[in-house]
């Protein structure tokens, strides 16, 4: 543990580990203070897929006589899938900004937007045909 | 435990005099996903008496993954502050990785529990 503090204390790009140079090859370190914000907007959404995986989760434990089971099942999965997407598209979205930042390169676009604005849309279609049906 | 590492931690500790507190946050924002591990694997504990022994492993994974961030919660806020303190922080890319390792293991084994065990 003394040995890994040394290591990251001095956070010169050349004792980095072996995966961080894999992953995040080139460049200089960017402010920390950006590291750390890059870090914190990657739990953000982190979080978001874990409430994703526990609404999924949730949907298809609890009894709801009201709805068939094939329907809360398919709508479960969905809520599954998203909250696993949205957790591989932290992780890129984090590499990505962290390697533009490494190279000081402008952000990269968040593709999540026109995504949750799909989603988001899609989700309030399917609650008016579901309330006029 | 937390008796043990008092006496090292303050030496980095009284080098941090970061305005916006970032370590704290951070360090909070970490405290916030470990409690989510918590409530996602609370929650699927109400499939017992549905899926028995098939959320096993999915628990288990949810628990490994919050305990480890729990007990690094400390050397995390550490290296954040000799971060700042020297201008330069590598990123924290393996607790990154695994975190998310975690997450997709969790939401692939559910879909196969609803899927097919369902």
């Amino acid at each position: 543990m003394s040995a890994d503090d040394e290591k990251d204390d001095v956070g010169r790009s050349d004792e980095r580990g072996w995966l961080t140079r894999t992953v995040l090859p080139g460049g200089t370190e960017p402010d920390p203070r950006f590291t750390l914000a890059n870090e914190r907007t990657f739990l953000a959404w982190t979080r978001t897929a874990l409430a994703f995986l526990a609404g999924g989760i949730a949907l298809a434990a609890l009894p709801l006589p009201d709805m068939p089971d094939e329907i809360k099942h398919v709508l479960a999965i969905v809520l599954l899938l998203i909250g696993t997407l949205l957790a591989v598209g932290a992780a890129v979205r984090w590499l990505r900004v962290e390697r533009a930042m490494r190279h000081a390169r402008p952000l990269p676009l968040p593709l999540i937007v026109p995504i949750m604005a799909v989603v988001a849309s899609a989700a309030c279609v399917g609650t008016c045909l579901y309330l006029l049906m | 435990m937390r008796m043990r590492g008092d006496r090292k931690p303050q030496v980095a500790l009284r080098g941090h005099s970061d305005a916006g507190l970032q370590p704290e946050r951070t360090s909070l924002a970490w405290g916030r996903t470990i409690v989510s591990l918590f409530v996602a694997s609370a929650i699927l504990l109400r499939w017992t008496p549905h899926f028995g022994l098939w959320i096993v492993p999915t628990v288990s994974v949810l628990w490994i993954g919050a305990i480890a961030v729990l007990l690094t919660q400390k050397r995390r806020y550490r290296r954040s502050v000799a971060g700042l303190a020297s201008e330069a922080m590598t990123a924290s890319t393996g607790a990154i990785f695994a975190l998310t390792a975690v997450v997709l293991g969790v939401g692939v084994m559910s879909i196969l529990v609803v899927a097919f065990a369902g």
